[in-house]
């Protein structure tokens, strides 16, 4: 089994008398979002503890000390040397800091819609610096890291937006939960988190596991892409399993529907277009920062952590806009990316990963040999020499938008019929301005 | 130049057969599914996207992020009176879509 990113799974959960001996704390402050320029939620805390304490962030125990955050920018390494993407950071304005009474010193309650959720063992509070600049820090800039970022990050890159939003504190120290709380339907069906997910590797006997990450529901391309890793990790024979893991985060309008990302994966499965249970659904909390090479580090990690052996990464990987080289995750994964500190690939430098990538370039379909075919990197023509059609993003949603079954060489009938399923729940086959309010009301947890 | 991809299956095609832009469908994957590109002068094209604050322009010129409504609209449009300016007016944003 392959070993957890730093050697050892976190898991900082705690139920039974002992966790309900932190509920009564005086000292608490209640979990909030971070807002965007409109008011609208781009980011809830929560996730990212539930995160951290379930280990899909191993080594990472807490939220970072400033120290730690001027490590990561610098080299992406935490200060005890592990690769790290990206600065984690619990944000508050100075009324929340002073109403919660919080020092360095305490444990502070953290509760989650006025019930307990966690402890912060408060470790440091400090001053974040201009939140522009610190956003770029985070991201890069097209002078300082010309080798993948194109252009300038701005508001509407929803990771940059994220860390320009943040309130101007941060409480830094090791976050426990003590009141693990329960998932709604569907995603208490798909939650999978590192320890639980190790020991059905383990219990299957699986020696190649490839991990896909998804904020979609998948198309036919999405199923060729899978099964393609499948060999391609797996050497002379198949891979053993796909590990589907889910980005479950703030939406944006025009998303599919987190439901229906879910259980159209498990629509692939249950349809029988991967046999025998090698097809494994799951997700984690985490709302998107869409740093393309960075977060394929985050990436890396998390299905390390959750026992992958492989990973896929495609063509704009986690990737929104024109603001990355739309192979700049190839290039991490194949040379490193020196000027954010990264001089090898992340599996080949001191204290990276051990999780394998899978570069893959696009797919699509060939109408004249009625099948898919692969693309290729960048520069590369189809395998065969026909004209080929992309299925696009795009495509998709003007499909369904104008009420037509996709065909089924496009998106199983199984798949559409999720689709249609959640369409009818939401008024909306797509994330809308209702979808939402209700989601960050809800949330994923009851 | 900017253009707007319309898609359509079988009975939607047939709705268009006798209009101009008969012509202009190509089948897609085979056969399953149809599209229909609309080119749209820069004067039009400006007034979908002010009309649409959330739609964008794709590389190849594709406006895309359209309202259901407007692209609804915008088929009947065609089919009734072969234009595209009277959909702008009856489109509205996408609030709740009805599913098929």
């Amino acid at each position: 089994m392959i070993e957890p990113h730093g050697g050892r799974l976190v898991y900082n959960v705690l139920e039974g008398d002992a966790a309900r001996s932190y509920w009564e704390l005086s000292t608490r402050l209640e979990i909030k979002p971070t807002l965007g320029p409109d008011g609208a939620p781009i980011r809830n805390p929560y996730r990212e503890i539930m995160s951290i304490a379930y280990g899909f962030f191993s080594p990472l125990e807490g939220f970072m000390t400033w120290n730690e955050v001027g490590s990561v920018l610098k080299e992406r390494r935490l200060l005890n040397g592990w690769l790290f993407p990206f600065p984690i950071v619990f944000d508050v304005s100075e009324e929340e800091l002073k109403a919660s009474g919080a020092k360095p010193g305490d444990d502070l309650l953290l509760t989650l819609r006025g019930r307990p959720f966690a402890v912060l063992r408060v470790e440091e509070v400090y001053k974040l610096p201009d939140r522009r600049e610190f956003a770029d820090a985070v991201f890069g800039t097209p002078e300082r890291n010309g080798e993948v970022v194109r252009r300038r990050f701005d508001e509407k890159h929803p990771g940059w937006l994220i860390y320009r939003s943040l309130k101007p504190l941060a409480i830094a120290g090791k976050v426990v939960i003590v009141n693990p709380p329960r998932f709604r339907e569907p995603y208490s069906r798909f939650w999978l988190p590192p320890e639980e997910s190790r020991k059905l590797i383990e219990a299957r006997g699986w020696r190649v596991v490839v991990a896909h990450q998804t904020r979609n529901v998948p198309h036919v391309g999405h199923e060729v892409f899978m099964k393609r890793a499948l060999f391609v990790a797996g050497g002379d024979r198949p891979g053993d399993a796909v590990l589907v893991n889910a980005v479950i985060g703030a939406k944006r309008l025009g998303d599919f529907v987190d439901e229906a990302i879910l259980e159209g994966h498990e629509a692939l499965a249950l349809g029988g277009y991967f046999a025998g249970g090698r097809h494994v659904v799951s997700f984690v909390l985490w709302d998107m920062r869409y740093g393309n090479p960075l977060e394929s580090i985050l990436h890396g990690i998390i299905r390390q952590n959750m026992g992958a052996t492989h990973h896929m990464f495609g063509r704009d990987h986690a990737n929104v806009g024109d603001f990355f080289d739309p192979y700049a995750v190839h290039l991490l994964w194949t040379r490193g990316l020196p000027s954010y500190g990264i001089d090898k690939p992340p599996h080949e430098v001191d204290k990276g990963l051990r999780i394998r990538p899978v570069l893959l370039g696009e797919f699509a379909y060939c109408p004249k040999c009625g099948e898919w075919t692969y693309l290729g990197g960048p520069g590369e023509g189809p395998l065969c020499g026909h004209e080929v059609e992309r299925v696009s993003g795009s495509l998709l949603r003007g499909v369904l938008l104008e009420g037509l079954r996709p065909p089924s060489v496009v998106m199983r009938p199984e798949v559409y019929d999720v689709v249609v399923k959640w369409w009818r729940v939401y008024g909306h086959p797509f994330v809308s301005v209702k979808y939402l309010r209700a989601k960050e009301e809800a949330l994923e947890v009851l | 130049m900017r253009r707007i991809a319309l898609y359509l299956d079988e009975g939607r095609l047939a709705r268009l057969r006798g209009t101009p832009f008969e012509g202009f469908v190509r089948p897609m994957f085979g056969g399953g599914l149809y599209v229909l590109v609309l080119e749209l002068d820069d004067a039009l094209g400006e007034l979908v996207l002010r009309r649409f604050p959330s739609a964008g322009v794709d590389a190849r010129g594709f406006v895309e992020d359209l309202p259901a409504s407007f692209r609804r609209a915008l088929f009947e449009g065609l089919v009734a009176r072969g234009e595209v300016e009277a959909a702008l007016e009856r489109a509205s944003g996408d609030e709740e879509v009805p599913p098929p």
